[in-house]
């Protein structure tokens, strides 16, 4: 609490995107595939890779879908968490919302491979 | 946020070996610029033809390009054995409307081949059929072929693209098959090599730059195809001019910076006039995300649209009538062959929401659809376009949507952005935040064999405007036109001063490091070129703008862009895809100037206008209309088409 320290400003809005240190293998698939190399190697062998640009990164999830590990997620910004309404009973959500309900559709997207 | 580094922190070392300067060359017979769908295609096809190609892309192939994101439908298949009309009557049906301009030889091309090109699809893995039956008996499944249709039901001209969201890596690992194909990722290429190093004179080669390690690379080839974003009707991002063109609400690929288009115009290639310039409707970096916005016109169509209190939103077919059952939404209105533009929608009456009639926001109702419409929305055409799977697919699914149960909000706006014609709420909250961009309709111009003025250069993309889709079969023609040139073609002498050169003007920003007046970024470059457009080359745009705004470009070619500095590979990339981006605003600007200038002089509108840059002059020049069936072309689309073929056909 006391600390405080002279940083500048976060690079980007959001950090877009998170790699989780306990399941990454630091196989570096992700960075291998990200096309704005927003996902950089780790230049130390064996460490999880650096996202070094997220303010270049533009969602486009190729590091998600390349993940075996199913070790990153994008954290998507607030602008993105729009509302849903339950039908039957006019109950309004937010994607991402504290109040959200569980998930219960479960379908793969057509034709996933 | 323990992995940004910042000031104050060690900078960790740049994790790939850094080799500026140094030389890779390379002979191949056909060289392809951009492996996004068309030059996928082109390398495939080119290979096949038996010649060695080398597929060069500044990114990974699996992913790169403007489909490399995915991509839910494929547009414009007029050559599908059940679509309702064949490419000619398309292209005589549009060339009275709004689309006539993309009525041309290329629309033809690649509606022409666009049927091959989905089975080439088929061939590589993508299995778009809906084999295993999960659509059986939907209204827009052919029962005999499974082939799913998109909008128009009886016109079939679209595909659902059952798949798509992997289109790139199917393409890539169909690429690594072909014994004569060479992969180069992470090579941005910077400029084309000619004979004798002149402008104008036929292309023999390129050089490049390795994101990674900073490694120069000189590829020596007897054809060269261009397939970066912009040569054809699509710009993207190549024709936008914003700062923030990055985040989850940004739609197009960032990386289409107009490479291609630079280097095109700086060795005298010709481009259509035709630009539109002004605010573009988009949404920005931290908008609304693309296609998770219910739009009914396009991903969403035929959804119904709810207002807030639940009252449905009547459609009305493209003759203005009021139709009532969901299965009309996807039908020609009566009389009609296809569906003609535009598509049914729902009638949104702007004065209706002013009143209070109808409550904002809108809803998307997924929930009152037939089970297979509901699940081709969401599963189908969101489950695969672009960015879409992960970021609104999955992403919603996980986060407790349910399309058999919930609505999705769509977003607020004027009143009158509902009563648009296109309704394209694809576009996001497009009115709420608008980007700044110029737009192309004719891009380069190529001849029946897709080759431009210059020798040796091909040019393929979106010849069509139809995106993804297009982009594949006129990239397999251009292809096959690239190969037959190299297989007649002796390979030209590089010219070692033109490589220098290059060579100099590629590594300035990392050899000015530790000069104090190098101190512009690659960001503030494209921040300040960007002003220039908005400025001068806006909505309202006049000779005096559009001249100023290349005195304006040009000062800062000649100041700001020699203070750059780049401290690795990934910065000395940026900085030079800026410069392409200057490159592209001086086309733009260029382009204003000639159809000012030509305006006051009585040419016949009917002319078709030209300009190429020679010796630091634009030349403009005028084609007649239809010039592409007019000798020494064949009169008929099918002929030119047949004889350009005609080796390709003799070798399969």
């Amino acid at each position: 609490m006391e600390n405080a320290y002279l940083v500048p400003n976060p690079i980007a809005p959001c950090p877009s995107v998170i790699i989780d240190d306990e399941k990454c293998i630091s196989c570096n698939s992700c960075a291998k595939v990200c096309r704005t190399q927003t996902i950089m190697p780790n230049p130390e062998k064996g460490k999880p890779p650096i996202v070094i640009y997220p303010d270049e990164c533009w969602f486009c999830s190729c590091c998600v879908e390349s993940c075996k590990k199913d070790a990153i997620k994008l954290h998507y910004p607030i602008n993105q968490r729009i509302f849903f309404k339950r039908k039957e009973t006019g109950e309004i959500y937010r994607i991402g919302g504290p109040d959200s309900p569980p998930q219960s559709y479960f379908k793969p997207a057509v034709g996933s491979r | 946020m323990k992995d940004q580094i910042n000031y104050g922190s060690t900078p960790a070392a740049w994790p790939y070996p850094v080799k500026y300067g140094e030389e890779n060359r390379i002979e191949t017979d056909v060289l392809i610029i951009g492996a996004g769908v068309a030059g996928s295609m082109a390398g495939l096809r080119a290979a096949r033809r038996g010649v060695t190609v080398a597929v060069v892309d500044k990114a990974p192939i699996e992913i790169s390009g403007s489909g490399g994101a995915g991509l839910d439908h494929y547009g414009g298949c007029i050559s599908n054995p059940d679509c309702a009309y064949t490419p000619e009557e398309y292209i005589e049906m549009n060339a009275n409307s709004a689309f006539g301009r993309m009525s041309d030889h290329r629309s033809y091309i690649q509606m022409k081949g666009s049927w091959d090109n989905i089975l080439e699809l088929e061939r590589l893995g993508m299995k778009f059929r809906d084999e295993d039956d999960e659509f059986a008996g939907a209204p827009f499944r052919d029962e005999k072929t499974k082939i799913m249709y998109a909008y128009d039901y009886v016109g079939k001209h679209t595909i659902r693209m059952r798949g798509g969201a992997d289109i790139k890596r199917y393409m890539k690992e169909g690429l690594q098959k072909e014994k004569n194909a060479t992969l180069y990722e992470r090579v941005m290429i910077t400029d084309l090599l000619t004979e004798g190093g002149k402008p104008g004179a036929r292309v023999i080669g390129a050089t490049g730059v390795n994101e990674e390690t900073g490694e120069f690379y000189v590829f020596n080839a007897k054809s060269v195809v261009v397939c970066t974003s912009g040569v054809s009707m699509q710009g993207t991002s190549t024709w936008t001019f914003n700062s923030e063109m990055f985040g989850s609400g940004y739609r197009a690929d960032p990386r289409n910076t107009g490479d291609g288009v630079a280097m095109l115009w700086k060795v005298g290639a010709e481009f259509g006039a035709e630009e539109r310039f002004g605010q573009h409707t988009s949404s920005g970096p931290f908008g609304w995300p693309w296609y998770g916005v219910g739009n009914p016109d396009n991903t969403w169509h035929p959804c119904t649209i709810v207002d807030n209190t639940g009252k449905v939103i009547p459609w009305k077919n493209s003759k203005g009538e009021y139709i009532d059952t969901v299965e009309e939404r996807s039908l020609p209105a009566a009389g009609e062959k296809m569906m003609n533009f535009p598509r049914p929608t729902p009638d949104i009456d702007p004065e209706k929401i002013k009143s209070g009639e109808y409550q904002l926001p809108l809803w998307a109702d997924l929930t009152s659809l037939p089970p297979d419409e509901r699940r081709a929305i969401w599963g189908l055409m969101v489950g695969n376009e672009g960015k879409t799977r992960t970021s609104i697919y999955d992403y919603f699914n996980k986060a407790g949507f349910n399309p058999d149960k919930d609505m999705l909000m769509c977003p607020v706006q004027n009143p009158e952005v509902y009563g648009s014609p296109l309704k394209d709420w694809f576009q996001g909250e497009q009115f709420n935040n608008k980007f700044w961009k110029s737009d192309t309709l004719r891009g380069v111009v190529v001849d029946w064999n897709q080759m431009t003025n210059i020798e040796g250069l091909f040019a393929a993309g979106s010849e069509t405007s139809q995106g993804g889709a297009g982009c594949g079969s006129a990239g397999a023609y251009a292809g096959n036109r690239a190969a037959e040139y190299a297989m007649k073609v002796e390979r030209g002498a590089l010219d070692e001063a033109q490589i220098a050169a290059e060579k100099e003007r590629v590594y300035a920003p990392v050899k000015r490091l530790g000069n104090p007046e190098a101190c512009v970024s690659w960001k503030e470059l494209w921040m300040g070129m960007n002003r220039v457009m908005q400025q001068d080359c806006g909505e309202f745009r006049t000779l005096s703008t559009s001249e100023h705004g290349l005195v304006w470009i040009n000062s800062i070619k000649k100041h700001e862009m020699q203070m750059t500095y780049a401290r690795n590979p990934h910065e000395l990339v940026r900085v030079l895809e800026c410069e392409s981006r200057v490159s592209v605003a001086e086309v733009y600007l260029s382009l204003a100037v000639a159809n000012f200038r030509e305006a006051d002089k009585n040419v016949d509108k009917s002319k078709i206008m030209f300009n190429k840059f020679v010796d630091g002059e634009i030349v403009t020049t005028y084609k007649d209309d239809q010039w592409w069936l007019k000798p020494p072309y064949a009169s008929t689309y099918l002929e030119n088409y047949e004889k350009c073929r005609a080796l390709e056909k003799e070798a399969n």
